[in-house]
């Protein structure tokens, strides 16, 4: 049965920060696995404290691997579509344009390869991919 | 209608007895990130015939147990891991 299917939708969702857990480089390497072997990404979805993956504010020693460039890199590169879960964004500090004019913070650290949204893309997602993968 | 579960923490949090307690007939769980624990250890859990046990190569190595393998369990690489996605209906993530 699965030998008809050529292209599989996946949406990766990343619950956990970089540096904590292996679970954001294990999604990072699925991700990139994925896409190698000729399936898509439909949305990557950064949730809870996986949204520190989409900070551009981060500086890591040379002889460390630096996840939220890794990330942003992959992101425009292959074009995905990555959205970072708003209510679990602003309250860790990754904030976009928007939200630093809404709140008067005066600073943006969202990746700009990623764009913050709600749990409706989630939703989304899980109705119009093949398949969703949880990394937490 | 056929699930992959991964299971990412050590045996002490008890994921997978959760996990088998209730998977399906035809089900796979694939052992990865501290997961891989489960695979040195020849405990009754991993006697379901009906289910099949997979770990991921590249977490094994990098815990050094790769020689230290229970033979009924067989590794896959990251690629392994996204075709055994494609090959099951749905994924269920423990962790």
């Amino acid at each position: 049965m699965y030998g008809a299917i050529l292209n599989v939708k996946f949406t990766v969702v990343v619950h956990s920060a970089p540096y904590s857990t292996q679970a954001a480089a294990s999604a990072y390497r699925f991700t990139k696995a994925l896409l190698e072997q000729g399936h898509d990404v439909y949305r990557l979805f950064f949730f809870g404290d996986g949204v520190h993956n989409t900070s551009k504010l981060t500086v890591v020693a040379q002889d460390d691997t630096n996840w939220q460039q890794q990330w942003d890199k992959l992101i425009e590169l292959q074009k995905l579509d990555s959205v970072v879960c708003v209510t679990s964004a602003i309250k860790r500090g990754i904030i976009d344009e928007a939200e630093s004019a809404r709140h008067e913070l005066g600073a943006v650290s969202l990746s700009s390869s990623s764009e913050i949204s709600g749990l409706g893309q989630l939703i989304d997602a899980t109705i119009n991919s093949d398949r969703v993968i949880n990394f937490g | 209608m056929s699930t992959l579960h991964t299971v990412s923490k050590a045996p002490s949090f008890r994921l997978l007895e959760t996990c088998l307690s209730i998977i399906q007939a035809g089900d796979a769980v694939l052992f990865i990130e501290d997961g891989v624990y489960h695979c040195q250890q020849s405990t009754e859990l991993l006697r379901n015939s009906e289910v099949k046990f997979y770990c991921l190569r590249e977490d094994l190595i990098a815990r050094g147990l790769i020689d230290r393998k229970l033979d009924t369990i067989e590794t896959v690489n990251t690629q392994g891991f996204v075709d055994l996605c494609v090959q099951h209906d749905g994924i269920v993530n423990w962790f």
